[in-house]
C-alpha cells in the first residue's frame, strides 16, 4: 500500500472569499494576530461594464511535492514527510528565513510568537495525521475545498480532478504543487 | 487566582495536552487562547450562534481551561457542520477585553463618555426608579422599548408589556419588514421561505447570498448552481453573488419593480403561468391580469435599463423551469418607497409559477403551529412563552401605529413596529412625548436613518438604559449601561428553527462568563421584579423557562440539550409533492384523511388567515388601508435628484451590520471601506482610485476614499454597510470607513413601514 | 473590491533586510581584502617581511569584517541564540549550510594569515601568553606559505561566490535567481578588497606602502570595474531575453521607484562610472594625489555596498 500523498483542491467557482477558512485556520493553528497562514483574496471586477468577472485566489502554501523551501534549510527544520506534507520543526528552526525567501508562492512568514518560519501544514499534526480533514476544508461553507489522497484513485480529490479542468500555480518552476486549482470560469477579462 | 502562564509556556503545555487528548475519538483541535482561565463544559455542548441573525447551530467546548473550540453542529445537515468566518470568530468576541465588563452609570453629560462602575443591583435600582418615575409622571406609554429580533425578544417585550407600554419594537423596519408585511397580506402569515437547494432557476433582486451570508442558504444556492441551476442576479453593483451568477443585470436602483411586473406581464400574456394552481389556490387573478397590461418588457427596458429581449427571455426561462423556478422575495426590503408593491409583485410571480409547496420552489414553514392547524393527528409540541397574567391595557395607542386601526401603519405587526418613528416621537412629541428608552442588543445610532437626528433624540430623553456587549454608539449616549453576557456565556431557552420540518435549537452556556456579566434574561427579570412585575417572570432560571416553553414536556428539553437540535423525525414536507406527502403520512398516519385524490394535501392552502382564506393576489387587507395598494403598481421612485447619484449599501461576509467591527479577528480582516464609483463618475470628478471625495446628501456629508471600479453603474455609488463607527470606546474601528445612515433621511414606506436605504448624493473632489 | 481578507504586509515584507545586505558586503569585502593581500604578497619582492602596508591592511580588514558580518547574521536570525544549530548539520542542498561551513574554515584561516602578518604584535605583549600554543601553527604556515595561500585564495573566492549562489536559490524572485550573481559578487568583492586595502593602507599603514604596489592595485581595479559593468549589462540583457517574469522584473528594477534610483545613481554612477573616470583621468600616469586615490576608493566601496543593498532589496521587492 503506497504512502499517502495528500492534496487539496480549491474550486474558485465555489469560493466566495467569505474567509471562514482563514479564521478556522487561525483558530486551529494559533496563528498570531495580523499574520495569516491562509487568506482568500479577490481580484476584480475585471472586464468592461457590464461584462464583468471576479477572480478568487487562495493564498497559502501549495504543498509542493518538489518543494524549494526544503533543500535550502540549513538545519533540516523545513522538511517534507512521507505523506507529502512540508512542515517546519520549530525546535530546529533558527529563523534564518531562507525558506521564506525561497518560496515562490509567498506562503511562509515568521511566526511572531515562536520566531520560527510558519506556513500552512494541511493541519497535519492536529488533524490529518489523525484521519481528519484540515480545518479550512471542514469549515468551507460552500464546499469549495476538497482534501484527499492522490495515490487513491477513488479519493474525492481524484474524482473531482478527473471531472474538472484544473491548473497548478507556477507549474513552470517544477515545484509540483499539490494544491489543485479549479479556475473560475467567471473570472472576467482583464482590460 | 491561578498563576498566569506566558503564551510560550501555554503553547508548550497545550502541545503536551494535545498528545493526551488525542486518545479519544474526537480529534484534538488546538484552539485559540485568550489570556484568562476559562471554565465550562469540556465536552461538546450544542448551541447556536448570535453573531448574526442567521443563528446557525454550533457546538462548543472549553479546551484545557484556556480556549474555546467552536464548530458548526454536524447534526444539522443544512450547514453541514460549518460556520462562517464571523461565527468562527465568536471566540474573538468572547475574549475581547474592550467588551463591557461592569454596569456603568453616567457621571458627565450625556455622550461625554464619563462613567462610574456600579453593581448590577445599583444599576437595576436606578433603572427601576427611573422607569417608575416616567410611569407616574407621563404614563407607561412614555417608555419605549427596542431590541433586535431574536430569542431574547419575547422576554424583553414581556417586560415592556407588563410595565404597560405599547411602544416596543425590533429592528425589522430597517431590514425585512416589507417582506414580512407583503407575505402576511398575501398568505395570512409571514412564515414562508425559499427552497434553494432544489431549485433549477433562481432570480435574485439584490439578495446577496454570498456576502450577506446565511450559511445554509449560501450552501444551498451554491449547491443548486453547481448542479446546473441557473442564477440570474439584478443588482446595481457587481456583488460576489453577481460574480457567481449566470447573468448579472445592473438594474437601475429603485426600478426592480418594473422588471418584475414585466415578467408577470409576459407570464400572463403568453399564458405561461400555472393556470390550475392560480385557479385553485388564489383569488384576484383577473384584476392582476388587467393591471399588467401596461407593464410591457419594452416599457420595463426604459425604466430599468435591462433589455426587453432579455426580460422576455428570462420570463420564458422561468416558465420553462416551473415549478422549480423562483424569484426570491428577498431579505432586506428597503430599496424604494414602493417596496410593498415590489415584494407583492414578486410573490405574485412565484404564484404564477405555481411553485408553492414543491421542491425547488417556495414553502410554508412547517412549525408546530402550522402542522397542528392541519388537524393531522397528534399535536407537535410548540414553543410558547410561560403563562403570565394578562398584560395591563395601555391607555394610549402605539406611537408608530403598528396594528392600530385607522393608522397608515396598521398592517405592520405590533411585534415588529416601526423603529425609525421612535426618535421622531421623541423629538416631535407627537402623538405624545416619549421620555425614556430601554434598548437591548440594538444600536439605533448606527442602524436607524439620519444618524444625527437619532443622537438628537437621545439627548432629549429623560432616561436611556442600554443592555449590550460593547460600548456601542447607542450605549455611549446612555445613562445606564448593562453588560450582557455573550451568547457563548449564557443559557437561554429553546428557539424555533423550523423550515421544511419542525425543529428546535437551544442556547446553552459553553463557557462561564469571562467578565462580571449577567445574561439579559436575568437583567430583565431583576428589573421587572423591582417594578413589582414578579408575576410576569414566574420562572427563576432558564431550566424553568425552558420547561414552561414546552408545556412541561421535559423529554424535549433533554433531547435538544443533548444534541443541540431537536427534530421530530420528519423528512422535508412539501404539501403539493406526492412523494413528500406519502412520507409525511407514513410518519403521521392521521394525515391520511387530508390527502386528496391527486395525492397532495392542500387543505392548509385553502384555509389561510386571509379574508378569502386563499392566497390573495389582490390583497384585501392592503386595500382596507389604501385601496391603491391592493394591486402592485409601478410608480417612478424619484429618489434621486437630477445630476446626482444613487447611494446604495450592502453587507459583507466578514462583518455583521453594525455589530462586529471591533472584534479583533474580524477587524483585522476588514477595518475600512471605500466608496465604489464608476470610471465615468471618477472622470467627471477628476479623481482616481484611492482619492478622497466629499459625499453630500440633504442629511449629512462625509469624506470617503473612492474605489474606482467597473462593478457599479455610472449613476450609482456603493459602499459596504456598517462602518463609520463613532463610539470612541471602540478603539479598533473608531472613525474608520463610511457611515451610511449619516446620509439617509427618515422615511416610512407606505403600508409596510420600512426605511429607505437608497439616497441621492453628490460628490466633490477634496 | 474592498479588502476583506486582512493585511497583506507579510507578502510584501523584505525578509532579508539591511543586516543581510551589510553582511553580503562584509563577506565579499573580507574575501576580497584577503585575496588582494595574498596576490600582493605574491608579487616580486613582496614575499618577505616587513610586509607592505597594503598587505597589512588586508590582513587587518579580512578577519574584522568577517566577524562583524557573522555577528550581523546571528542578530538577524529569528532565534539568535540558536545560531550554533547550524554547526550541528551539514545540508549540501542548502547554500547557506555550505556557506556556514565554508566560513567555519575560512575564518580561522583568515585569522592565521593575520597572525602571520602581524606576528610580532600577536606574539609579544599581553596577548602572547594565551596564544603561545598557536606559534607552531604560524610557523607551519610560514614554511608552507604558497600552498596555504593557494588554499586561502580558493576559500576566499568561495566565500565571495557563495553569497551570490545563496540568493540564486530564490526561484520565485527573478532578480535574485540569476546565474551571473556569484561571478558579479566575486568581482565586486574583489574590487571592494582593493579599495578597502588602499584606504586602510594609505591611512593606518601609510609609512610602509610602496608606490609600485599601489599602482598594481589601481591597475587591477581598472580591469575589474569594466568587467563588473559588463556583467551587469549581461544580467539585465539576459533578463530581457528570458522574457516572462524576468523581463518584467528587469524593467521594474531598472525604472521603478527608489531602488532604480539607487542602482543608476549609486551602484553605477558613484560606484562604477565615477571611479572609472577618475582612474582614467586623474590617476593616469605616475603622479597622483593621495586624496584622489582615497576619494576614489571610498566611492568605489560605497558602490559595492549599494550593489548589495540594491540586489537584495530590489530582488525581494520587484517580483513581476
Amino acid at each position: 500500500m503506497a504512502d499517502k500523498k495528500w492534496a487539496m483542491v480549491y474550486d474558485a467557482n465555489k469560493c466566495i472569499a467569505c474567509q471562514a477558512c482563514s479564521v478556522a485556520c487561525r483558530v486551529e493553528n494559533n496563528v498570531p494576530e495580523n499574520l495569516y497562514r491562509l487568506q482568500v483574496q479577490m481580484e476584480g471586477p475585471n472586464g468592461v461594464y457590464p461584462k464583468l468577472g471576479m477572480n478568487f485566489h487562495r493564498q497559502s502554501c501549495v504543498m509542493c511535492n518538489n518543494p524549494p523551501c526544503v533543500p535550502v534549510c540549513p538545519t533540516g527544520a523545513s522538511h517534507i514527510n512521507n505523506e507529502g506534507v512540508t512542515l517546519v520543526d520549530n525546535n530546529k528552526c533558527i529563523g534564518c528565513k531562507y525558506c521564506i525567501v525561497a518560496c515562490p508562492y509567498k506562503a511562509r512568514f515568521v511566526n511572531s510568537v515562536t520566531s520560527a518560519a510558519d506556513k500552512c501544514t494541511f493541519c497535519w499534526g492536529t488533524r490529518v495525521s489523525k484521519g481528519q480533514k484540515p480545518a479550512c476544508v471542514e469549515q468551507c461553507i460552500t464546499g469549495a475545498l476538497l482534501f484527499g489522497d492522490l495515490n487513491d484513485p477513488n479519493s474525492e480529490v481524484n474524482v473531482y480532478l478527473r471531472n474538472h479542468h484544473h491548473i497548478l500555480s507556477k507549474e513552470h518552476l517544477n515545484t509540483k504543487p499539490k494544491l489543485y486549482i479549479i479556475p473560475s470560469q467567471r473570472g472576467g477579462v482583464k482590460a | 487566582m491561578a498563576k498566569r502562564i506566558s503564551r510560550r509556556n501555554f503553547l508548550k503545555l497545550s502541545g503536551a495536552a494535545a498528545v493526551m487528548i488525542t486518545v479519544p475519538i474526537i480529534p484534538r483541535m488546538s484552539t485559540w487562547a485568550g489570556d484568562q482561565p476559562l471554565e465550562g463544559s469540556t465536552s461538546f455542548i450544542g448551541s447556536f450562534c448570535e453573531i448574526c441573525t442567521s443563528r446557525c447551530p454550533i457546538q462548543g467546548k472549553v479546551v484545557d481551561g484556556r480556549s474555546v473550540y467552536l464548530r458548526g453542529n454536524p447534526q444539522f445537515p443544512a450547514t453541514g457542520g460549518t460556520i462562517c468566518a464571523r461565527g468562527t470568530a465568536g471566540i474573538s468576541q468572547l475574549y475581547d477585553t474592550s467588551r463591557l465588563k461592569k454596569p456603568l452609570i453616567r457621571t458627565g453629560a450625556r455622550g461625554e463618555g464619563k462613567w462610574r462602575e456600579v453593581t448590577y443591583d445599583e444599576a437595576f435600582d436606578y433603572i427601576a426608579q427611573k422607569m417608575s418615575m416616567i410611569k407616574t409622571q407621563y404614563g407607561a406609554e412614555a417608555m419605549a422599548f427596542s431590541t433586535n429580533k431574536g430569542l431574547h425578544t419575547p422576554i424583553f417585550y414581556n417586560l415592556a408589556q407588563s410595565y404597560g407600554s405599547p411602544n416596543f419594537c425590533n429592528h425589522e423596519a430597517v431590514c425585512p419588514l416589507t417582506r414580512t408585511v407583503a407575505l402576511e397580506t398575501t398568505f395570512g402569515t409571514p412564515n414562508l421561505a425559499v427552497d434553494y437547494a432544489n431549485t433549477k432557476y433562481l432570480i435574485s433582486l439584490g439578495r446577496n447570498y454570498f456576502e450577506a451570508i446565511h450559511v445554509s442558504q449560501a450552501r444551498a444556492v451554491m449547491s443548486a448552481v453547481s448542479r446546473g441551476a441557473k442564477l440570474v442576479v439584478l443588482d446595481p453593483r457587481y456583488s460576489i453573488t453577481a460574480a457567481k451568477a449566470d447573468e448579472w443585470h445592473a438594474v437601475k436602483p429603485g426600478t426592480d419593480l418594473a422588471f418584475v411586473l414585466a415578467l408577470n406581464h409576459v407570464l400572463v400574456r403568453d399564458k405561461l403561468y400555472d393556470a390550475a394552481f392560480i385557479e385553485k389556490y388564489t383569488t384576484g387573478f383577473n384584476e392582476i391580469s388587467a393591471s399588467l397590461t401596461e407593464y410591457t418588457p419594452a416599457w420595463a427596458e426604459s425604466e430599468t435599463g435591462i433589455s426587453a429581449v432579455d426580460i422576455e427571455r428570462i420570463a420564458r426561462e422561468l416558465a420553462a423551469n416551473k415549478p422549480k423556478a423562483v424569484v426570491d422575495w428577498g431579505w432586506r426590503s428597503t430599496s424604494t418607497p414602493y417596496e410593498y408593491d415590489l415584494r407583492r409583485a414578486i410573490i405574485i410571480t412565484n404564484m404564477l409559477l405555481g411553485n408553492l409547496e414543491i421542491p425547488g420552489g417556495t414553502f410554508f414553514i412547517k412549525n408546530a403551529a402550522f402542522l397542528n392547524s392541519m388537524g393531522a393527528g397528534p399535536l407537535i409540541t410548540g414553543l410558547a412563552m410561560p403563562k403570565v397574567p394578562a398584560f395591563p391595557k395601555p391607555s394610549r395607542p402605539r406611537i408608530d401605529g403598528a396594528g392600530v386601526k385607522g393608522h397608515s401603519n396598521f398592517l405592520v405587526p405590533p411585534s415588529e413596529g416601526v423603529a425609525q418613528l421612535f426618535p421622531e416621537a421623541i423629538l416631535t412629541e407627537k402623538p405624545y412625548p416619549i421620555k425614556g428608552w430601554l434598548i437591548n442588543r440594538f444600536n439605533p445610532a448606527m442602524c436607524l436613518p439620519d444618524r444625527d437626528r437619532v443622537v438628537e433624540a437621545f439627548k432629549k430623553l429623560d432616561f436611556i438604559a442600554v443592555c449590550e456587549i460593547y460600548m456601542s454608539e447607542t450605549a455611549h449616549y446612555a445613562d445606564v449601561v448593562l453588560p450582557d453576557s455573550t451568547y457563548l456565556e449564557r443559557d437561554e431557552g429553546l428557539f424555533d428553527y423550523s423550515t421544511l420540518v419542525p425543529q428546535y435549537l437551544i442556547r446553552q452556556q459553553v463557557v462561564k462568563p469571562v467578565f462580571d456579566t449577567k445574561p439579559y434574561w436575568e437583567i430583565y427579570k431583576s428589573i421587572g421584579e423591582r417594578l413589582g412585575l414578579n408575576a410576569y417572570f414566574p420562572w427563576k432560571d432558564m431550566d424553568e423557562f425552558r420547561l414552561a416553553q414546552v408545556g412541561g414536556k421535559n423529554e424535549i428539553v433533554e433531547s435538544v440539550k443533548k444534541s443541540g437540535l431537536h427534530t421530530f423525525g420528519f423528512k422535508p414536507i412539501y404539501l403539493l409533492d406526492k412523494k413528500s406527502v406519502a412520507e409525511f403520512v407514513a410518519k403521521m398516519p392521521g394525515a391520511a384523511t387530508l390527502v386528496t385524490d391527486e395525492g397532495v394535501i392542500d387543505l392548509p392552502l385553502l384555509n389561510l388567515k386571509t379574508p378569502s382564506k386563499k392566497i390573495e393576489l389582490v390583497s384585501q387587507h392592503a386595500r382596507e388601508v389604501d385601496f391603491e395598494k391592493g394591486i402592485p403598481q409601478y410608480r417612478r421612485a424619484d429618489m434621486i435628484q437630477p445630476g446626482e447619484l444613487a447611494f446604495i449599501q450592502g453587507k459583507v461576509g466578514v462583518h455583521t451590520n453594525n455589530h462586529t467591527h471591533n472584534i479583533p479577528v474580524l477587524n483585522q480582516l476588514m477595518s475600512d471601506n471605500r466608496l465604489w464609483i464608476h470610471p465615468d463618475t471618477a472622470a467627471k470628478l477628476n479623481v482616481k482610485d484611492g482619492d478622497t471625495v466629499m459625499m453630500k446628501s440633504k442629511n449629512g456629508s462625509q469624506q470617503c476614499k473612492v474605489l474606482v471600479t467597473q462593478g457599479i453603474r455610472p449613476d450609482t455609488v456603493y459602499s459596504y454597510y456598517g462602518l463609520g463607527r463613532f463610539s470612541p470606546d471602540l478603539k479598533r474601528t473608531y472613525k474608520k470607513g463610511i457611515n451610511c445612515n449619516l446620509m439617509i433621511p427618515v422615511s416610512v414606506a407606505a403600508i409596510s413601514g420600512s426605511t429607505l436605504s437608497t439616497v441621492s448624493v453628490k460628490l466633490e473632489k477634496v | 473590491m474592498d479588502i476583506t481578507w486582512g493585511s497583506q504586509l507579510q507578502y510584501h515584507a523584505v525578509y532579508w533586510p539591511w543586516p543581510i545586505a551589510i553582511y553580503l558586503f562584509l563577506a565579499g569585502l573580507s574575501a576580497g581584502s584577503l585575496m588582494v593581500a595574498v596576490l600582493l604578497k605574491w608579487l616580486d619582492k613582496n614575499n618577505l617581511p616587513p610586509w607592505d602596508g597594503l598587505i597589512r591592511a588586508g590582513a587587518a580588514i579580512a578577519p574584522i569584517t568577517i566577524i562583524l558580518g557573522l555577528v550581523l547574521l546571528i542578530v538577524d536570525l529569528g532565534k539568535p541564540l540558536t545560531f550554533w544549530y547550524l554547526m550541528l548539520y551539514f545540508k549540501p542542498s542548502s547554500v547557506m549550510s555550505i556557506g556556514v561551513w565554508l566560513l567555519a574554515v575560512y575564518t580561522p584561516f583568515c585569522l592565521l594569515f593575520t597572525m602571520a602578518i602581524f606576528k610580532d604584535h600577536f606574539f609579544s605583549g599581553t596577548l602572547a601568553g594565551y596564544i603561545r600554543f598557536l606559534q607552531p601553527v604560524v610557523t607551519f604556515y610560514e614554511n608552507n606559505s604558497v600552498k596555504i595561500e593557494v588554499f586561502l585564495l580558493t576559500i576566499a573566492s568561495g566565500v565571495a561566490i557563495y553569497t551570490g549562489f545563496l540568493l540564486s536559490a530564490a526561484i520565485g524572485l527573478p532578480l535574485l535567481n540569476q546565474p551571473i550573481l556569484p561571478l558579479l559578487f566575486l568581482a565586486s568583492g574583489f574590487s571592494a578588497g582593493i579599495a578597502a586595502n588602499i584606504i586602510i593602507g594609505l591611512t593606518v599603514f601609510k609609512a610602509v606602502v610602496e608606490p609600485k604596489n599601489l599602482k598594481y592595485l589601481l591597475m587591477l581595479d581598472l580591469r575589474v570595474i569594466p568587467f563588473e559593468l559588463g556583467m551587469l549589462f549581461l544580467m539585465f540583457a539576459g533578463m530581457h531575453f528570458l522574457g516572462g517574469a524576468h523581463a518584467l522584473v528587469g524593467i521594474q528594477a531598472l525604472t521603478e521607484g527608489f531602488w532604480a534610483g539607487v542602482f543608476w545613481f549609486g551602484v553605477v554612477g558613484i560606484g562604477l562610472v565615477m571611479p572609472l573616470i577618475v582612474a582614467v583621468t586623474a590617476l593616469h600616469g605616475h603622479s597622483y594625489k593621495k586624496t584622489t586615490v582615497l576619494f576614489n576608493s571610498v566611492i568605489l566601496l560605497l558602490g559595492v555596498l549599494l550593489l548589495r543593498f540594491y540586489i537584495l532589496y530590489a530582488g525581494q521587492i520587484y517580483t513581476g
